[in-house]
């Protein structure tokens, strides 16, 4: 007798009488066939011909089951198909949510992507009928323990559990009752952070995982929902620690607006003159203790992005598609001690004036634009002074 | 004439009563009955009604490892099997015996 032969004629046997009697339910259908398996085996080791004396394993699963007093198939089959249709609907989209949760978990302390809430609202929504049959009862554990996909996932899970050793994971359980600081703490975190609706959301989950944790070891149907709240506050606070961490390596660099700034106001340039109004053509800037006040020089070579601390900075200008650097005031400084002398203007500014350059003319203007300068007219400010 | 059908109603007695004395596992039984003089009885129908009656509380189950091949599971009699055993006996007795009446008074007539 060829082993492999025969072997393989009883593997096959085996599967069609156990795809006959798939709508048993699952331990049934275990049971049965720890019956079966070594009976087939014996004889086969017999007689070494298993359908010569059994009929074809389909006879062979219809007497069994008609001696067994289970329910026909033909009926059974299709509330079988629909079950297991709705069992395959209910393990995918928990699968989505735990995703979901992963994802949105970790974009849980950035205030931005306020989307990702609707999609964690939507997930949880296309998870809901599943929950419901599985609360109801209308889907068994056996359904969903029956399907390829949870087998699958089983065994790599049951893999994957197995590959830290046993003290690792009596460590991970040891620190159990600490997971409940742990989430405080993440709750804090995200305040501080100032993600206030992702305060919100880790609260919620808290609060859930809270009550249903310790339930979920004897009722197995909470299981994917605390699987999937624990897998978004995982990643939660790993962001969370990342952040934390990120931040204060990053403090000194912290990114301040360039250039040069007066009463909160972003300045394009600066200009100095003399006592006589007379512009100054160059003149560098340092503060209080001595460090120049290095700003991006204006250029029109776009590549450059040089620093110094040089005034007035060119204007740049596009004319006709060509880039032009311009030097010199856009605007006629009145000299400071303008009002020390007799004024050959018609300009006479106010005292608040003083500060103001004011253009009495643009004849003398080196500006090739004026438009961003204040301009006074002359005869509106002839009353004061 | 095909007696399977025959059989069909009496493999429930049949098979509590080939395990009354001797916990056996499926295969056990089914030498038991062949043994017996029930020749047509067919494989999966002693598989099937060793399922129902465990399923109905007249069996216990224990599996015994072995060290060549699958693991076998053995059946045994419980209480309840004993007590539906006896009634079964009586009930089939009865029968039998009416039967035979009926049959020898069909012969004689």
């Amino acid at each position: 007798m060829n082993t492999t032969e025969t072997r393989q004629e009883l593997v096959d046997y085996l599967r069609r009488v156990r795809a006959a009697l798939a709508d048993l339910p699952a331990d049934e259908l275990a049971e049965v066939m720890e019956d079966v398996e070594p009976h087939l085996a014996e004889v086969l080791d017999e007689t070494g011909d298993l359908t010569g004396r059994l009929g074809t394993p389909e006879d062979y699963a219809a007497e069994l089951r008609a001696a067994g007093g289970y329910p026909p198939p033909a009926s059974a089959d299709s509330a079988r198909g629909k079950s297991r249709l709705a069992a395959r609907y209910f393990v995918w989209s928990t699968a989505l949510l735990t995703f979901t949760c992963l994802v949105v978990g970790g974009m849980l302390a950035q205030p931005r992507h306020q989307e990702k809430y609707l999609w964690l609202f939507f997930t949880l929504l296309a998870a809901a009928p599943g929950l419901v049959w599985v609360f109801s009862g209308y889907l068994r554990r056996a359904d969903v323990e029956s399907l390829p996909e949870y087998r699958f996932a089983r065994a790599r899970g049951v893999a994957a559990a197995g590959l830290p050793s046993p003290r690792v994971v009596e460590f991970i359980r040891s620190l159990r009752p600490g997971w409940w600081v742990a989430r405080v703490v993440l709750v804090l975190a995200l305040m501080l952070v100032g993600a206030t609706e992702g305060v919100v959301v880790a609260v919620v989950v808290v609060a859930f995982l809270t009550w249903a944790g310790p339930r979920s070891s004897t009722d197995r149907r909470l299981l994917p929902l605390v699987v999937a709240g624990n897998a978004l506050l995982a990643t939660a606070t790993l962001t969370v620690v990342l952040y934390a961490s990120d931040r204060s390596s990053q403090r000194p660099y912290e990114y301040v607006s360039p250039g040069l700034n007066y009463q909160g106001k972003y300045l394009d340039n600066v200009y100095a003159v003399d006592a006589d109004g007379k512009p100054i053509p160059e003149f560098y800037l340092y503060d209080h203790e001595g460090m120049p006040l290095n700003v991006v020089r204006n250029s029109c070579e776009s590549s450059s992005r040089a620093f110094d601390n040089r005034f007035p900075q060119p204007q740049v200008e596009y004319r006709g598609g060509q880039c032009v650097e311009l030097s010199g005031l856009p605007f006629v400084p009145l000299p400071p001690n303008a009002t020390l002398r007799p004024s050959t203007t018609s300009v006479i500014p106010s005292t608040s004036a003083t500060t103001t350059p004011v253009s009495p003319s643009p004849s003398v203007s080196l500006s090739p634009s004026v438009t961003t300068t204040p301009v006074s007219s002359a005869p509106a400010t002839t009353t004061t002074g | 004439m095909d007696t399977s059908q025959l059989l069909k109603g009496v493999l429930d007695l049949a098979v509590l009563a080939v395990l009354k004395d001797e916990d056996g596992y499926g295969y056990d039984v089914l030498r038991r009955l062949r043994g017996g003089g029930m020749e047509e009885v067919g494989d999966a129908s002693v598989y099937g009604t060793l399922r129902r009656l465990y399923r109905a509380g007249l069996l216990t189950s224990y599996v015994v490892p072995s060290d060549e091949g699958p693991h076998r599971k053995y059946y045994g009699v419980n209480d309840a099997g004993r007590e539906r055993l006896v009634e079964s006996e009586r009930a089939w007795r009865a029968f039998s015996e009416a039967l035979d009446g009926i049959l020898r008074k069909g012969a004689a007539a």
